[in-house]
Order: C-alpha cells, then sequence, then structure tokens
C-alpha cells in the first residue's frame, strides 16, 4: 500500500523540508484567523473562508509533494485559485478587488510559462514523473530554455521579477492572514519549485545561468529594500521586503547553481543549506510581521505608520511579539535571522575563495556586499515599521481607541515568536539536518554544514545568562528607589505634541535622499497658508516596464478585436481560410 | 576556556572606561587645556548608579529591558575578543558573530531613542541607521579578507596566523585602514559624528540616550566605552597581533599583556589626534568617506586574491 501510494508523492529530503514548512506556519496562522476572522464576522460568511484556507494549504502540500508534472500543474493552478478566492474575500471593499484580479492574471502568466517549461521537458525526455526524468535528463538539449522558462515562471510567483508590494502582486491589501500565508509560505513553495526543476529535474544548469539568477536576486534584493524602506505603510513595508529576502534566496541560490556547475559541491551543498534555512526562517519571521501588522490593523483599522503610534501601551503583548520578529529581521543574533542571514554571508565569503576566476571572485564578492548593504536597510526598515507604530506616542484618534485583540490572535503570534527564537538558538542543528539531508539526495554523499559550529546556542546561553544577572542586580541597585515618570525631555520646550515626533517619512528621509530615485521617490512643498509637504513614491519597474507592456497588449487586443464583425457569414469564411490553411500546412510538412 | 582568557575579558571590561577617560585626557592635553582626570568616566557611572531614574512618560518595555540588553551583549563582546593570551579553544570569537552582537547594541540604542516620543531621538536614531546601512559592507570585506589570510572566521585562530607573519603587508595596511573607519563609523566617532557635544546639528549617538537618566543611563554609557575599547582590541588582534602569547607561560603572558597596552595606547593616540585635528564631516558626506574606506577593502582583498 505505502509503496504503491509513494509512487504518487515525492518523498525526498526537499519536498518533506517543504511541507515541513508549509504545515509550521500553516498552524499558527489558522490559529491566528480564528481570531482575526471576527473583523468579518457579519459580513461575510465564515465557512467560506475556512474552506478556501483548507484549501490553499492543501493544495500548496499537493505541489511539494507531487511527484509528476501533471498533478504539481494541478496542484499550482489550484493554489492560485484558492488563493485569489481569498485575496478577494474582502470583496465588498472595492479596494481589494483589483489587486485580486491582478494577482489572478499574474499568477495564470506564471503558470502558463510553468506549463511550457514542464511541455520542453517533456519534449526531450517524453515523461512527466519526476524520477524517470532524472534518469533520462541526459537527453535534454537547449537547457537553457528551460530555465528561463523556470526562472521567469517560478520568479514571477516568487515575488522576484514583480515585486510583491507592486499592484501587480499587492499581498498588502489582502485579509493580513492571507499577507502571511502567502509571504511566509507560498513564495517558499515557488522556491521549492525552482529548486526541483533546476537541481534536481535538470541536474544543474551552466554555470552563466547561475550567474544570471545571482545577479538578478542581489539587483532585486537591495531596488526592494530600499522600496519597502520608503514605504509608509507597515503591511506595503513588509511586502516589499518579503521581496528583497526572496531576492536573497534567489541570490544565494544562484551562487549554488555556478558552484554546483563548477563542481564545488561542498560549496554548492551550504549555498543551498544557507537558501534553504533563509527561506524557513523568512517564512517565520514575515509571518510573524505580517500577523502583527494584521493585529495593528485589526485594532487600529489602518496600517499607515504616520497615523499609529503608542500602542505598545494598549497592545503591549503584540508589541513584544513584533519586537521579536523585528529583531529577527534584523539579524540580531541569537534569532533566527542571524542565523541563516549570516550563513548566506559565509557562503559568499567562502565559495568566492575557491572560485578560480578573477571575474566570477569578483562579482561574487560584491554580491556579498550587495547584500550586506541590503540587510542594513532592512534592519532599517524594520525598526522604521516597529519603532513608529509601536513606540513613542499616539500620532492620531485612531491609535487612541485601539479595539481589543481576540486572544486567538496572540496565541498565534506567540507560536511564531517562539519558532523564531528556537530556531535561533538551535540553528546548528537545523542547518547540519539540512545539509546532510540535500548532500544526500543531490550527490549521495554526506556533507555536514557547520560554519560555526555550535557557536549561536553558545552566545544565546551566555546572553540569556548575562541579561538575567544584570537584571538581578539591577533590581539589587533599584531596592528602595522608585523611577520617577516625567515627561519627555524637550530641550526646555514643554508643549510637546504627537506630531513632533519623527514620522515614517522623516525617518526614512536620509536613504529618500540618497536611493529616492531607485523608488521613484518625489517631494512637492507648496507655501500658501502654511506649509504643505507632499511625498510620494512609486513603483519604478512596474510604471516603465510592467505597465508599458500591459498598454501594448492592450493596443494589439483592440486592434485584433476588429476581426470580430459580428456577422456569421464572416465568421463562416474565417473557418473556410483556417481550414484551406491548415491544409495547406498539412501537406506540405507533413 | 581557560582561567586566564576570562581574566583577561574581565580586565578589558574593568580597563574600558579607564581607556576613554585617557583618551578625553590625551584630547584635552592636545587641545592646550588640562582635562578631566583619567579616572573620570569611573566617578561619572558611580555618580550616575547612585542616582534615581526618571523615565518619560510615553517610555515602554523596551526602556525597561534595553540596557540590560546592551550592557549584556557589550559584556560578551568583550568575552569574545582575545587580549593577550590566545588558548587552544575556539568557542566564541566569530567575526559575523561580533558584528551582529555590535549590531545589537545599534539596533536596542535607536529603539531607545524613538521609545520616549522625541524628535531628538528619531533623529539620531534615522542617523545611526543611516550611516550604519553604508558601513556594513565594509565589515563584511574585513571578514572576508581576513578570512583569505587566515583560513578561518574565528577572531583567536586569525590572530594567532597573523601573529607568525603577514604574507601580504601592502594588503593588510589596506584593509586595516578600511576597518578604522568602520570603528569610526560603528562607534559614531569622527569624522562621522562628534560623541562630545549634544547639539542637534551633530549628534547621532547622544541624541538616541537624551531620556536616560541614572542606572539606564550609566549601563548605557558603560556599554558604549565598551564596544569602542572592544572594538579596538579587535583592530589590534586582527591587524597588529605580533607578540601575542599563546601559551600560559608567565614571562610570555607579562610581554604580551604590555604590547598589548602599548599598542592600544597608540591607537589611543592616533584616536586622540585625528578627533583633535579633523571637524566632523556633514551627514551626507559621510558615505563617501564609508565608499573610501570601501574602496581600500576591495583592494586589499584583490590583491590577497591575486596573490
Amino acid at each position: 500500500m505505502l509503496s504503491y501510494l509513494s509512487k504518487f508523492f515525492m518523498d525526498d529530503f526537499l519536498s518533506v523540508f517543504f511541507l515541513f514548512i508549509i504545515i509550521l506556519i500553516a498552524i499558527p496562522v489558522s490559529v491566528y484567523s480564528t481570531g482575526y476572522i471576527k473583523k468579518y464576522r457579519n459580513i461575510y460568511s465564515g465557512r467560506y473562508f475556512w474552506i478556501m484556507f483548507g484549501l490553499f494549504v492543501l493544495s500548496m502540500i499537493g505541489v511539494v509533494m507531487s511527484s509528476n508534472s501533471i498533478s504539481f500543474m494541478v496542484f499550482w493552478e489550484l493554489m492560485s485559485i484558492a488563493s485569489f478566492f481569498l485575496a478577494i474575500y474582502d470583496h465588498k471593499n472595492r479596494e481589494s478587488i483589483k489587486p485580486g484580479i491582478y494577482y489572478f492574471v499574474l499568477t495564470h502568466i506564471s503558470g502558463l510559462f510553468l506549463m511550457m517549461m514542464f511541455g520542453f521537458i517533456y519534449k526531450y525526455t517524453g515523461s512527466i514523473d519526476f524520477t524517470e526524468i532524472v534518469h533520462s535528463r541526459g537527453m535534454i538539449q537547449e537547457p537553457w530554455i528551460i530555465f528561463i522558462l523556470a526562472l521567469i515562471g517560478f520568479g514571477a510567483k516568487a515575488g522576484l521579477l514583480v515585486s510583491e508590494g507592486s499592484s501587480f502582486c499587492a499581498i498588502h491589501k489582502f485579509p493580513s492572514m492571507l499577507s502571511a500565508m502567502m509571504s511566509g509560505v507560498m513564495l517558499k513553495v515557488a522556491i521549492y519549485g525552482f529548486i526541483r526543476v533546476t537541481f534536481f529535474l535538470m541536474g544543474g544548469v551552466s554555470w552563466e545561468s547561475g550567474l544570471a539568477v545571482m545577479l538578478l536576486g542581489t539587483v532585486f534584493a537591495i531596488y526592494n529594500i530600499i522600496n519597502a524602506l520608503l514605504q509608509n505603510d507597515n503591511k506595503k513595508l513588509l511586502a516589499y521586503s518579503s521581496s528583497e529576502n526572496i531576492g536573497v534566496i534567489f541570490s544565494v541560490i544562484g551562487l549554488a547553481l555556478v558552484l554546483y556547475d563548477l563542481k564545488l559541491y561542498e560549496a554548492a551543498i551550504m549555498a543551498l543549506t544557507a537558501g534553504l534555512f533563509h527561506s524557513l526562517n523568512h517564512g517565520v519571521f514575515k509571518s510573524l510581521l505580517f500577523t502583527g501588522a494584521g493585529s495593528a490593523l485589526f485594532a487600529t483599522g489602518t496600517s499607515n505608520m504616520n497615523e499609529l503610534g503608542g500602542l505598545h501601551a494598549k497592545m503591549k503583548f503584540t508589541a513584544i511579539c513584533v519586537f521579536i520578529g523585528t529583531a529577527a529581521i534584523s539579524c540580531i543574533p541569537p534569532l533566527n535571522g542571524f542565523a541563516s542571514e549570516s550563513l548566506i554571508l559565509v557562503s559568499f565569503i567562502k565559495s568566492s575563495f575557491l572560485l578560480d576566476s578573477k571575474k566570477l571572485f569578483l562579482v561574487v564578492i560584491l554580491c556579498g556586499c550587495v547584500i550586506m548593504l541590503a540587510s542594513g536597510a532592512a534592519i532599517f526598515a524594520a525598526v522604521k515599521a516597529f519603532g513608529i507604530t509601536y513606540l513613542g506616542k499616539a500620532r492620531s484618534e485612531k491609535a487612541v481607541n485601539v479595539r481589543e485583540i481576540p486572544r486567538s490572535m496572540n496565541v498565534g503570534m506567540a507560536m511564531l515568536s517562539a519558532l523564531s527564537i528556537l530556531f535561533g538558538i538551535f540553528s546548528p542543528f537545523i542547518v547540519g539536518m539540512i545539509s546532510i539531508g540535500l548532500s544526500e539526495s543531490i550527490l549521495e554523499t554526506k556533507y555536514i554544514v557547520q560554519p560555526f559550529g555550535y557557536e549561536i546556542t553558545r552566545v544565546a546561553i551566555l546572553l540569556f545568562g548575562i541579561i538575567i544577572l544584570i537584571l538581578l542586580v539591577s533590581r539589587i541597585l533599584d531596592k528602595g528607589k522608585k523611577p520617577q515618570i516625567n515627561s519627555t525631555w524637550g530641550c526646555g520646550f514643554d508643549t510637546s505634541k504627537p506630531n513632533m515626533q519623527y514620522s515614517g517619512d522623516g525617518f526614512s528621509q536620509p536613504v529618500a535622499r540618497y536611493f529616492g530615485r531607485m523608488a521613484g521617490y518625489k517631494k512637492e512643498s507648496k507655501v500658501k497658508d502654511t506649509i504643505l509637504l507632499k511625498q510620494k513614491t512609486t513603483d519604478k519597474l512596474e510604471n516603465n516596464i510592467y505597465m508599458k507592456l500591459i498598454y501594448f497588449t492592450n493596443f494589439l487586443a483592440v486592434r485584433v478585436v476588429k476581426i470580430h464583425y459580428g456577422k456569421i457569414q464572416l465568421y463562416v469564411a474565417y473557418i473556410l481560410v483556417a481550414v484551406i490553411l491548415s491544409l495547406i500546412l498539412v501537406i506540405n510538412f507533413v | 576556556m581557560s582561567i586566564i582568557y576570562i581574566i583577561q575579558s574581565l580586565l578589558l571590561i574593568a580597563g574600558a572606561p579607564l581607556f576613554v577617560g585617557s583618551l578625553r585626557r590625551l584630547k584635552a592635553v592636545l587641545r592646550g587645556y588640562k582635562g578631566a582626570p583619567v579616572l573620570q568616566p569611573y566617578y561619572e557611572l558611580m555618580k550616575l548608579f547612585s542616582k534615581g531614574r526618571v523615565l518619560s512618560g510615553n517610555s515602554s518595555f523596551i526602556t525597561s529591558i534595553a540596557p540590560a540588553i546592551v550592557l549584556a551583549a557589550s559584556i560578551l563582546l568583550a568575552f569574545t575578543v582575545p587580549v593577550a593570551y590566545i588558548g587552544s579553544d575556539y568557542g566564541l570569537g566569530n567575526i559575523f558573530v561580533i558584528i551582529f552582537l555590535m549590531a545589537i547594541l545599534k539596533f536596542m540604542t535607536v529603539l531607545i531613542g524613538l521609545d520616549s516620543a522625541s524628535a531628538f531621538g528619531g533623529m539620531g536614531g534615522s542617523r545611526e541607521l543611516f550611516i550604519s546601512m553604508f558601513a556594513e559592507p565594509i565589515g563584511f570585506l574585513t571578514a572576508a579578507f581576513l578570512y583569505f589570510e587566515a583560513g578561518s572566521f574565528n577572531i583567536i585562530e586569525i590572530t594567532y596566523i597573523n601573529s607568525r607573519g603577514i604574507a601580504e603587508p601592502a594588503a593588510h595596511i589596506m584593509a586595516a585602514v578600511a576597518f578604522l573607519l568602520w570603528i569610526a563609523a560603528e562607534n559614531t566617532r569622527i569624522p562621522v559624528d562628534n560623541p562630545e557635544t549634544h547639539l542637534e546639528l551633530t549628534m547621532i549617538h547622544e541624541a538616541m540616550l537624551l531620556d536616560l537618566s541614572g542606572r539606564d543611563l550609566a549601563y548605557f554609557e558603560l556599554s558604549t566605552y565598551l564596544k569602542l575599547t572592544v572594538s579596538m582590541a579587535l583592530f589590534v588582534n586582527a591587524f597588529i597581533p605580533f607578540g601575542i602569547a599563546a601559551s600560559a607561560s608567565g614571562s610570555f603572558l607579562l610581554t604580551a599583556f604590555v604590547l598589548f597596552v602599548v599598542k592600544m595606547l597608540i591607537m589611543l593616540s592616533m584616536l586622540a589626534v585625528t578627533e583633535t585635528i579633523m571637524a566632523k564631516f556633514r551627514l551626507f558626506r559621510a558615505p563617501e568617506l564609508l565608499a573610501t574606506s570601501f574602496c581600500f577593502a576591495l583592494t586589499a582583498i584583490a590583491i590577497v586574491y591575486l596573490h
């Protein structure tokens, strides 16, 4: 029975690992959803949501477990459709319909490319079964076509080519638990697909292709994090930041492809391990941050950080969870973000040292530098999102009249925070497990990647020990002295107002000045009765490339539609012409 | 970890305020006035410890935990860096762990700045993150350089291998210059920030701590001293480690310790001279300085790779 079933399911390490990610994150997010859904209680059906949510999770599990390309595509489409129906769950709000439809189109374009890709694979290997393709992969000619199709198909879905924050894939406009699921899990399913096709089905690609992935990932990482940094909408910031992390993951996978083609297997396994571990960690802390942004939205009705502030007072538990998530995404040891980010950086350094080609060496080192720069900007963005929203004073009425958060939402977030801490402290064990699993399934040898030994665990224990010690000493020092509560010091200026604090715009102003062009940043100031300052950012990529593509397609469609004249005689004539043409083709070419 | 290793780290922690005190004294002498006694930082800390705390009404849990976290991170930092003796146990001291432990200090300080709802704190935090964002790639390149030189990410191993001799002196010096600028940026010293003033035009680090008092401020001050001292010790051990004791024999230890103190004094006078003769860069010119440092580091790496 089991052996019969295993024909339909992949049970190698890669599938099991991604199955683990999906289940691990789906559980806390569904706990969170039981509370969040109360926001829509009187408007929409809860049963509809749970059916779609279940379908979404099951279809993702189906994608990572399917063992042939047909079932892969079926589950892939099911995943797209389920997520689309969840995306337009809040359909009475007109704002969420348009991004939902854009997303639906985008995901089908991605599906189209994947179908073509599997078609090409079938053409060369004559098989749809993954294990059979692996055996006959030597017959694949022109692998670059398959590679490009995979890059476009999976890259578009993963948010590499199309930023998550742009209007084509506006996950920040979807219900928060869906944003968390999509950013945390669904993007990882696309990464699974990319690794499955390039590493397993094709057995590696040429190093030029790998280099292209690495450069693409790096460029998109820095582009997206600058865009994230200049946003004032909490969820939009997180959406862009998801794309940044996907860029980093793709970059390190590209590095692994380069190394794999150059036969530097141990370094390749290390880079791939870093990519997989970062996928897991990003899934955990990003869904934590998205659920946190969702809680703030639930409680106040807005996710614009310039209207929030001071939420720590009324949402203390949420604030603490988001603080952990922020620390994790900012690579603060010993949390999980640090564990995988440092592994990525180490694998860039170690592999660059092994390369013989001077040009390649320089490219790899510079990519590492850009990723480090992006990680610096990621700290900036994360601190901005947390600090402006939760700390300080309330900036508007909305942040004062806070709605109570259901306990289940807090439970979901607490689970994710705990995972964030655990995956950081016990990262050496997890990294070791991933590298053994990968090297056994790809190379059939055993490599254990452990660049830090157990240092992170040791640092964590020491750090917590010293913190507890200091807190005890502080308690002794504070004995008999009560802290005096006073208003914030304003340099002798006593009537401080909430809008005198730094705003989100102000906080990222230095970066806007340096990199504003990358995010289409524009500032306008008018002096009339008062000084009015307007700032806005636009997604350059969206406006300059994708929108033009859409206009072009529209233009063509308008031309083509003219042949639909509406007369039945004309259509009969079309049929006649088509039949004659196909007859000529058949006679000439068969 | 051997006892000597722990003792030297404790000495480093105890000596950090002394280091900052002598720096201040030397700067004062260079500028032609007498200056406060060398032990002044200890007096300041003692005064702060004895004072009560005044908290801002807007402050959150961040203000209650951040001082402890920051101090703990900086104490741990002191244990990751060797001083005069390198044992055989390489349990701590990965460069990336050191770099990101320093990031804890930065992260918590910026949050403290935002916590009190004051405009100064936000400004300081924004500037600090802006500068440190540009400093990150230099940290990465320095780690890469040291890995290329010594084949390890562990600072103790790097110290040991570099103390045996250096293959590429030119590259070594270039990387050292780059790393010094990184230290200036990370510790918000002059050319990047002036740590002495409390004027809003110049302040980055001080701006974030305006609303702290009593023991909270003392923790932060101590951790600032520690961060500077540890950065200097890191530089001394990574780039000029000659004479460090690899075995625990008394005479070796003594010379190594004396050498360390001398090296630190040299660093200190270099710092004092720079801070006396130079003015702070404008905020938006600081990235240019860091870009220069980046170029130095990249050249150094290229030289090491080619040989």
